[in-house]
């Protein structure tokens, strides 16, 4: 079997698992805020105690990568880099957007056309986001995939490696809610185009993953879900026709999630050399920032601080 | 095994360092990968930007300071990863790829908790646990100020007690009595700036550069010591200090004459805090019938303050401990040192151990709590 170790900080929740191709062995999740190196390392011991794995039997650590709180970011990836590098194993990064979304693309119906927004709140009145067009298990149905774009499959192990392709939504960037905003409503009116959602119960597939939740007949399905735990700062902004917000659950980037894509990932060939693994912030650090905008009164720049 | 090497890794500021020494007190790696150059544009240390090289520079500074030492810790793993990738199930057996005999392994990994700044001392504190769960070895966080006082211990065998330390660095100032090695109590510290913070200040003020000490140093070597007559702040009241009189001095005697020369300055700024500091730690001595002195920070290792200490221990007929300039500023050897020493006489850190940025020197009395808080029962 392939074990892998995921380590996932990004956000004020924290989540260590072990997951191999049969699935989750032992997670943990801590969700008290910014003390992440606190809780990490411990959890690592902690869902090895309750595997009954050792370390030594760990084929590769996956670490959420971001983007997200930049300092409860680091404690994950580089207690994880720690681990890689010692154990001597390679890793594999994934974005904390593309969990977030692939996370939602669990819960769907089979067959649903649907755009995932994921948004992480990035503090200081901003969010990080990207888009994602996603189906529900795949369909034998050649037009709803193909108006779908490169859809994501979910499910089984085999699956997330599609899922992991690049897909047609758009990259991540940062800004304000009310940027944002606008961007939902250019997905909305775009959603409007392709053919109406799926109702569930009307012509589902028989061989779609059966452990998936199924829904009562004629409920109508969004054209847009949002999810993060910026969607749900931020609904009062996002709040709009034809936009589902996720529920708590949908808030944080899904560790045993990563841990499975980890698992296709090691399994296909494509970990990476711990070293080689940096953060994703999206956006520059502060003093930088500072510094451009003073670059005017360059001659004057000792003085602060 | 019984070479008992510590892994040491220092993270607190703006240097991103590793090193490995043994219980015998030998350095036998120290790799120190220092972001001067990054935050020279701000003119001080920017955290964020730290924080992401410390993050950067951490595993290939590891690297680094393991290879020098002759340790391989990865490659039995290395194969093992290998494997990993290459079949699906690789059975259990076959992952236990023994290390090749005679080996030089870790035994334990310390790292710098605090004080520091808390981004950055938060990269090399999870790293440093990562490291000690793949390792199955014990952890220990570390405290930066008993770093900097262990540096010297491990260029100089010593010695009789108590030594009184002089602490100077860009975030610190304080006098200490060392009763032996974890046993401090605080003699005196400053009430305002630390001393390299002053040297900082009034680099930037005189636009020599940035970091202050090494460009003040350097102007000054062009000075006159004499040409003002800075004031020697409390110089016979008591052993505490104050550097921020001294700094408006400079100020106001530039504001006076805008055409004094730099150097002039710089020399004279110079000579007034190496004052200060070589009588009030001679003072502290004397007080404490000390059995030596001991520089220690990245202040000590200002030319003319080392040359000050000589001539007036060699006066005083006091041993004068004094760290090379590198074991002066900050550095993980001196991380991996006291490391050693708190793993035998307080034991391993818990792996929920938090970074602490406002982290004081244990004195006497907090050693035992901290003794029984980490050993469970």
């Amino acid at each position: 079997m392939t074990i892998v170790l995921a380590v996932e900080s990004a956000t004020d929740a924290a989540g260590v698992a072990l997951v191999d191709e049969r699935g989750v062995l032992a997670a943990v999740r801590v969700g008290r805020g910014r003390r992440h190196a606190e809780t990490v390392a411990p959890g690592v011991q902690a869902v090895c105690r309750y595997a009954d794995v050792p370390l030594a039997r760990v084929a590769g650590v996956a670490v959420d990568v971001g983007p997200g709180l930049f300092t409860g970011l680091r404690v994950g990836i580089a207690t994880a880099k720690g681990l890689a590098y010692g154990l001597g194993v390679p890793m594999v990064p994934v974005s904390s957007l593309r969990l977030l979304a692939d996370g939602a693309a669990r819960f769907m119906v089979p067959g649903s056309l649907c755009t995932v927004l994921a948004v992480v709140d990035a503090r200081r009145q901003e969010v990080f986001w990207a888009s994602y067009p996603l189906t529900g298990p795949a369909v034998d149905d050649a037009g709803l995939e193909a108006s779908a774009g490169s859809p994501l499959r979910v499910g089984r192990p085999e699956e997330l490696d599609a899922g992991l392709e690049a897909s047609a939504g758009s990259p991540p960037r940062v800004g304000r809610p009310e940027e944002l905003a606008v961007v939902l409503d250019a997905l909305v009116a775009a959603a409007g185009a392709l053919p109406p959602p799926v109702r569930s119960g009307a012509s589902l597939p028989a061989q779609s993953g059966a452990s998936l939740p199924s829904r009562p007949l004629g409920v109508v399905l969004p054209r847009v879900l949002v999810v993060g735990d910026g969607a749900r700062r931020y609904a009062e902004v996002l709040r709009r026709p034809g936009v589902v917000l996720g529920a708590a659950s949908l808030a944080y980037p899904s560790v045993e999630l990563l841990g499975a894509m980890g698992v296709a990932e090691l399994r296909a060939g494509r970990g990476v050399d711990p070293a080689t693994v940096a953060a994703f912030y999206l956006r520059e650090a502060d003093a930088r920032i500072n510094w451009e905008r003073r670059a005017p009164r360059r001659a004057g720049a000792g003085d602060h601080g | 095994m019984t070479e008992h090497l510590v892994l040491g890794i220092e993270t607190s500021c703006d240097e991103t360092a590793a090193a490995v020494v043994d219980a015998a007190g030998v350095v036998r790696s120290s790799v120190v990968s220092s972001q001067v150059d990054l935050h020279a544009a701000y003119g001080g240390v920017v955290p964020e930007l730290a924080s992401r090289a410390h993050l950067e520079l951490l595993t290939p500074v590891v690297t680094s300071a393991l290879r020098r030492a002759g340790i391989d810790m990865t490659a039995a793993g290395a194969s093992r990863a290998e494997m990993a990738v290459a079949s699906a199930s690789p059975s259990p057996s076959s992952l236990q790829a023994p290390a090749p005999p005679g080996a030089l392994r870790v035994d334990a990994v310390a790292a710098t908790a605090g004080p520091g700044l808390v981004g950055a001392l938060l990269v090399g504190v999870s790293q440093a646990k990562g490291l000690a769960l793949a390792w199955d070895v014990p952890f220990v966080g570390v405290n930066h100020l008993e770093g900097h006082c262990f540096a010297a211990l491990l260029d100089h065998r010593a010695l009789s007690w108590p030594l009184v330390v002089l602490l100077v660095s860009g975030g610190h100032s304080m006098i200490l009595a060392m009763d032996g090695p974890g046993r401090y109590r605080l003699l005196g510290q400053t009430l305002d700036d630390a001393a390299g913070e002053a040297f900082d200040k009034v680099a930037r003020f005189l636009g020599l550069g940035y970091p202050g000490g090494p460009a003040i140093e350097r102007a000054a070597t062009r000075g006159d010591p004499c040409a003002f007559a800075f004031p020697r702040a409390m110089a016979d009241a008591g052993l505490d200090l104050s550097f921020s009189g001294l700094k408006t001095a400079v100020v106001n005697a530039v504001r006076r004459q805008p055409d004094a020369a730099d150097a002039d300055v710089a020399a004279s700024f110079q000579q007034a805090v190496v004052d200060v500091l070589v009588r009030k730690t001679l003072r502290a001595a004397e007080a404490e019938a000390a059995a030596g002195v001991c520089l220690a920070g990245g202040v000590a290792a200002n030319g003319p303050l080392r040359q000050a200490f000589a001539t007036a221990c060699a006066e005083a007929d006091l041993p004068l401990f004094l760290p090379s300039r590198a074991m002066c500023t900050d550095n993980a050897a001196m991380v991996a040192a006291a490391g050693i020493w708190q793993l035998e006489h307080v034991g391993p850190s818990p792996f929920d151990l938090p970074a602490d940025p406002s982290a004081g020197l244990p004195l006497a009395g907090d050693r035992t709590m901290a003794a029984a808080a980490a050993r469970p029962g």
